[in-house]
């Protein structure tokens, strides 16, 4: 990546102490330059420039050129966290230290006030794929997939999925968004005329599955679903459109102490002559009772795959199919064979094999007793969500009605109150399709949907009235940059009412929106979101596992992985405890199938739950995540340098630099280099000087981890070599350290300030959608002063965020 | 043929032979002269991290990706022996690269491979400059006669980021254009049948056209109210929608000309990544196809990007069983085992990209293939990981464009990429004499 991409910003643990102090009396001529010299310019001078770096040359107009500033704002940190100079060399007198530091330090500080306000960062970003998924689902009150073939969005360089200058727009998605939004309202807004409501039964089909998705199940078609076996029954004609419900007549049949099995449905079609069964998904229910109950499952035709080929409506079949997807971790049963005795006709005696699965007394099952199909069943019509677009008593062929549902409806969509020229505009628009389409209800669609592909909607703007100098931001764009942050979505109706009478730059106010907004469950958004990204879960899909190393392994294990990491970021916010638990917990969150791969006692269902770790040979913390180590290696092996980036990256804010272009290559000096194990290539790598600038500070964080294989299992040896594992290693600083167990301490007791810094500076990267520049540090130490004071907890750390100015004006 | 209707040859057979006389509109565009020319087309395959360079007197030099020899008395070391079958379709070239390229971080020149520019910074963060197959299509309009001007394919979808862009085709402004990643959509695109009449199908297009002026005048009175940066922002909105103007006009277009049939069968168009070869083969077939029935002429299709923490692609290998991903076998190719390693994975890629030459050479058109009528070059950014220079890189096909192939060219590092990519422009029908850097045309790949 490139260097001007980087901002470094390191734990600045000065700025509070010094504050309001004039610019430092230390000078540079008489007092730095000779400690420069004396100590750094040999490595980083005329004759070498290790890491890229002079400081015989580096300005130190600290106002002017913000490039020079922002190394030695690196320069001062690397000291203070005693990186520099490095162990092998005169170390700086205690005295040194101080003059040199504070120089740079109190420099620093003064330009940075002195430049505040003057730079903005900012800029429109439109929303992100999650954003516009949840945006729209709120908007309309409708879920569906929303994003399908939406591309993915990029990273910015910190990682995070929300930075508006990184975030581009092409054809194809306003395609998408126009598409997406059609499609949507033509499944909302109804024709005026109530479809009949069709009930049909669902025929049992003894016959087993065919075509592709016969791969998914295992057993035979019945009625009693355990660990195998499916139900599978047809009906004829079904819809084209419209909304449907799906009843089940079903049991359980699970011991006490046992879970509730979970009922996985698919619907689509089959044609007859044919052998494929066309399907997607339906929601899934937990068959909860051992009495018989009615479930029902709703859903809408047009999200399923329909046949667009020409065949006769009679040769189309409705297909349902269940199975049992509860999930307790073991392994399926092994098919046996029976041979069971019949007397044909003459009584003659004839024995027939036949292969079945052994069921597990144990494990709940689903029992279901007879499916129905109820085509056009809408609870009230128009639908609830039609009524919520045009009320009850509106007429849209009334002009004045047309033009007020419009009005509102963009000035819900659009975050913003739309002035009547402009609604003005919209409504000629309904009103001239509406004529040459004769059709008030199909322009109403077209128009609305058309606001959804609109720049309005689309882009997260905000109105800078003068470029040069701050400015508030109007309350309706503080609201959507509140609610985007907690909620990666629109504002709801408080807020929207607080926005328009102007009330939420009030701080009490603002204080109280955060209060009530992380009491709603869609703060489990931003748990998602942001954890996703800041410790880049996805990392997990990147790797493939090789399965020559790691016999057996379980694909499915692989999201359960990131949702361990993602369920655990969850749990600590949710429960407000102290963040440090992501460097040390006592627990983690489970499910049955994982904790069965760690080998341990642990939940019975797919389901994720808090398990303590206490007296298991497992750490807490992300660091003992097996998500973070499959991740941190190439499928096969441990990765320690992948590792070590990480850890530097994401828990520490403090991204090593890339490898400069044209490095040459270790292995071609070092005979039988690929037989080595990466720690001892690393090695090697260190013993070589242009290496070892950069490998020297950076390696030790991942060897710390090497007990860890690439599936995240505790090993004795290296996985492709059979080596002893050796993850003793001397951090930065001289620091000794071996194991896991050694770093989590060294980080809580060393590195504690530096972590709360990177914390800090995370999340406000995610709430700002911009990189951080050094302009913005002065807050990030407060809010990181903050932050250590109230015990590391997420939930003030967000409200003070959103009380900031940074986060209120531009 | 392996996914095509029996009944079906390329679409200009296809309609002589049901007797439709139907002009085709590369026909039209040579209305007045007497004989029809075949189309001209071009295609980009892209791979990352280089290639396995062994020295010549190690015990792995056989699997040095570059042929032993020069001129045209080379032949292939075991990287490229595939190729052997094709050795009259294709030339090597060695030595070159985009000089202003060098200087930038190893795994940052992708997004370079077919603009040849160094990315500048910008307000609005780093920027690219246009890709060749977008200025032939779009500049100088060469994509004006197909359904679609072009397509971009990869493996990881969308754009991606500045220096890890998960496509190789750049806008004249110099954005990213997102890739298709997944073949279902790109078959749906191509050949899919919307279910609805021709006349619902006009109808829905001129709606779209009236709902985009007004779309644009949203974006115009945003625009007045914005700051500079955010103005360029908004900028790059203002020209997707004109794009999709012109999409919806072009549409109109083609509505009267029936989609090309295409049968589905055979394609494995649920493959995504985790099933590699799968994915990259039926990739490979609907470049073919969309040649064939003269869809597009104008296709990029990056294999993956140079991301290893980005892009998904990077476990192919590990995936087909290859002992490392691809950015491991890179770094490991210097030396021993690890050179035949990343040969392997050479070989690997090689392979694929002669299958795609297979079946252009096995589709006719008028007296030879839709090979002789398709410029391809194939190649990376990088000769070994981490190094800008002497790009691994292989030109074929275009014969009737009048291509001299079967040779080893070797060029100095100073002569750059570009001015292959003038000769391939003039070849296609672009009037233009140059492109990024260049400072001359190649007239060695050219039958004298």
């Amino acid at each position: 990546m490139f260097k001007y991409y980087r901002i470094f910003l390191l734990a600045l643990f000065f700025l509070h102490s010094i504050q309001g102090k004039e610019i430092s009396s230390v000078s540079y001529q008489a007092q730095v330059l000779p400690i420069l010299e004396k100590h750094c310019i040999q490595c980083h001078g005329p004759e070498k420039q290790k890491g890229d770096l002079r400081f015989d040359t580096l300005s130190i107009d600290f106002l002017k050129d913000r490039a020079a500033a922002e190394t030695w704002h690196d320069a001062s940190d690397q000291i203070k966290l005693g990186e520099m100079p490095p162990e092998e060399e005169n170390p700086l007198s205690e005295e040194e230290r101080k003059l040199i530091t504070e120089w740079i330090d109190s420099n620093l500080e003064k330009a940075l006030r002195d430049i505040k306000g003057e730079q903005s960062e900012a800029v429109i970003r439109r929303l992100n794929r999650t954003e516009y998924q949840y945006t729209m689902e709120d908007l309309l009150g409708f879920k569906m997939d929303y994003v399908d073939g939406l591309a993915r969005d990029p990273l910015s360089p910190d990682g995070f999925l929300n930075n508006g200058k990184v975030l581009g727009m092409s054809s194809l998605q306003i395609e998408h968004y126009l598409k997406t939004a059609r499609n949507a309202f033509q499944l909302i807004l109804n024709e005026e005329e109530e479809p009949t409501v069709k009930v049909s039964e669902v025929k049992w089909n003894k016959g087993n599955i065919r075509g592709p998705s016969s791969k998914l199940y295992v057993g035979k078609s019945d009625h009693r679903l355990g660990r195998v076996n499916y139900w599978h029954g047809n009906f004829q004609q079904p819809p084209k459109s419209g909304r449907f419900t799906i009843r089940i007549k079903a049991r359980s049949e699970k011991n006490p102490g046992y879970p509730s099995p979970i009922l996985e449905g698919s619907y689509g079609f089959f044609v007859s002559g044919l052998t494929l069964n066309i399907q997607g998904s339906l929601p899934e229910v937990e068959i909860d009772s051992n009495e018989t109950k009615t479930y029902e499952i709703s859903s809408y035709a047009k999200l399923f795959p329909m046949t667009l080929a020409n065949v006769p409506d009679d040769k189309i079949n409705g297909v349902l199919t269940f199975r049992n997807s509860l999930d307790d971790g073991n392994p399926l049963p092994k098919q046996l064979e029976k041979i069971t005795e019949t007397k044909d006709k003459k009584g003659k005696i004839k024995k027939k094999k036949t292969n079945y699965y052994p069921e597990d007394p144990n494990f709940s099952k689903i029992i279901i007793e007879s499916v129905e199909f109820v085509a056009n069943d809408y609870s009230s019509w128009p639908s609830k969500i039609h009524q919520q677009i045009i009320l009850p008593e509106e007429d849209l062929n009334n002009e004045r009605t047309a033009k007020s549902v419009i009005s509102r409806f963009l000035t819900k969509a659009w975050r913003k109150p739309v002035d009547s020229e402009t609604s003005d505009k919209w409504f000629q628009h309904f009103k001239k399709i509406s004529r040459d389409e004769n059709s008030s209800i199909y322009a109403l669609r077209e128009t609305l949907a058309t606001s959804l592909a609109s720049t309005n909607f689309i882009y997260l703007s905000e109105l800078k009235p003068n470029e040069s100098k701050p400015s508030k931001l109007s309350t309706h764009e503080l609201a959507a940059r509140l609610s985007y942050f907690i909620w990666s979505s629109m504002p709801d109706v408080e807020l929207r009412a607080l926005a328009d009478e102007d009330k939420l730059h009030d701080p009490k106010v603002l204080a109280a929106q955060v209060q009530r907004m992380m009491n709603d469950r869609k703060v489990n958004r931003f748990a998602e979101e942001f954890s996703k990204q800041w410790l880049d879960l996805g990392g997990v899909d990147r790797v493939a596992v090789n399965p020559r190393y790691h016999k057996n392994f379980d694909n499915r294990l692989k999201p359960y992985m990131q949702a361990e990491s993602l369920e655990f970021f969850k749990e600590i916010f949710r429960k407000d405890e102290s963040i440090t638990k992501i460097i040390d917990a006592d627990f983690t969150m489970l499910n049955a199938r994982l904790a069965k791969h760690y080998g341990l006692e642990g939940p019975k269902s797919q389901r994720f739950e808090r398990t303590s770790l206490q007296g298991t040979n497992r750490v807490g913390g992300i660091l003992g995540h097996a998500s973070i180590h499959l991740s941190g290696s190439d499928g096969a092996e441990s990765h320690p340098i992948r590792r070590a980036v990480w850890v530097r990256d994401r828990l520490l804010h403090d991204p090593p630099k890339p490898p400069p272009p044209d490095v040459p290559g270790i292995e071609e000096s070092v005979k039988d280099f690929e037989k080595l194990s990466l720690r001892e290539q690393l090695e090697f790598h260190r013993k070589k000087e242009s290496c070892n600038d950069c490998h020297r500070t950076l390696d030790p964080w991942g060897i710390a981890l090497e007990e860890y294989s690439a599936v995240g299992l505790k090993r004795g040896k290296t996985t492709v070599h059979k080596k002893p594992i050796t993850s003793d290693t001397i951090l930065p600083g001289n620091h000794p350290v071996d194991g896991v167990e050694e770093l989590q301490n060294f980080i809580l007791l060393h590195r504690k300030d530096q972590f709360a810094h990177a914390i800090c500076s995370k999340v406000l990267i995610y709430a700002l959608g911009r990189s951080l520049t050094l302009e913005d540090e002065i807050l990030v130490n407060e809010l990181k002063n903050e932050f250590v004071k109230n015990r590391f907890r997420l939930s003030g750390l967000l409200k003070n965020i959103v009380l900031s100015e940074t986060f209120r004006w531009h | 043929m392996k996914v095509l209707d029996k009944s079906l040859m390329n679409r200009r057979t296809m309609l002589k032979a049901s007797g439709i006389c139907m002009a085709l509109p590369w026909m039209e565009s040579l209305a007045g002269s007497s004989s029809s020319q075949p189309p001209k087309r071009f295609c980009s395959i892209y791979f990352p991290y280089g290639v396995s360079l062994p020295n010549q007197d190690s015990e792995f030099s056989h699997w040095n990706w570059f042929p032993k020899g020069e001129g045209k008395n080379f032949t292939f070391n075991k990287s490229l022996e595939p190729l052997n079958k094709f050795r009259n379709q294709v030339t090597v070239l060695g030595g070159l690269c985009h000089p202003k390229v060098k200087r930038i971080g190893g795994h940052d020149s992708g997004d370079t491979f077919l603009t040849g520019e160094e990315m500048s910074l910008k307000a609005n963060g780093l920027k690219n400059s246009i890709s060749l197959d977008q200025f032939m299509a779009h500049t100088h309009r060469l994509g004006s006669q197909t359904r679609f001007s072009s397509l971009a394919l990869s493996s990881d979808g969308g754009t991606g980021m500045p220096t890890r862009a998960n496509t190789l085709s750049f806008s004249n402004t110099g954005q990213p254009i997102p890739s298709f990643n997944r073949p279902a959509i790109v078959f749906e695109r191509l050949f899919g049948l919307s279910g609805e009449s021709i006349d619902a199908q006009r109808k829905g297009l001129t709606q779209t056209g009236s709902h985009l002026d007004l779309l644009l005048d949203e974006a115009k009175s945003m625009h007045r109210k914005l700051a500079k940066t955010d103005q360029d922002k908004l900028d790059q909105y203002l020209t997707s929608v004109r794009e999709i103007e012109q999409d919806v006009e072009r549409s109109a277009q083609w509505l009267d000309v029936p989609r090309p049939k295409v049968n589905a069968e055979g394609l494995s168009l649920d493959a995504d990544n985790e099933t590699p070869e799968k994915l990259i083969y039926t990739m490979l077939d609907l470049i073919a196809l969309a040649f064939q029935t003269d869809s597009t002429r104008f296709i990029t299709y990056q294999l993956a990007s140079m991301h290893g923490a980005i892009s998904i692609a990077n476990k192919f290998p590990s995936l087909l069983g290859f002992p490392k991903d691809a950015h491991g076998l890179a770094h490991g190719a210097g030396k021993g085992v690890g050179a035949e390693n990343k040969g392997k994975w050479d070989l690997y890629q090689t392979r694929c990209f002669t299958y795609l030459l297979n079946r252009l050479s096995e589709m006719p058109e008028d007296n030879g293939s839709v090979l002789d009528n398709t410029c391809l070059l194939y190649g990376s950014s990088n000769s070994k990981t981490h190094n800008n220079t002497n790009y691994p890189l292989v030109l074929a096909g275009g014969k009737n464009m009048g291509y001299e192939h079967g040779q080893y060219l070797q060029f100095d590092n100073n002569t750059p990429l570009s001015n292959l990519f003038v000769t391939i422009q003039k070849k296609l029908g672009s009037k233009a004499d140059s492109f990024a850097d260049s400072n001359g045309e190649m007239k060695e790949v050219l039958a004298s």
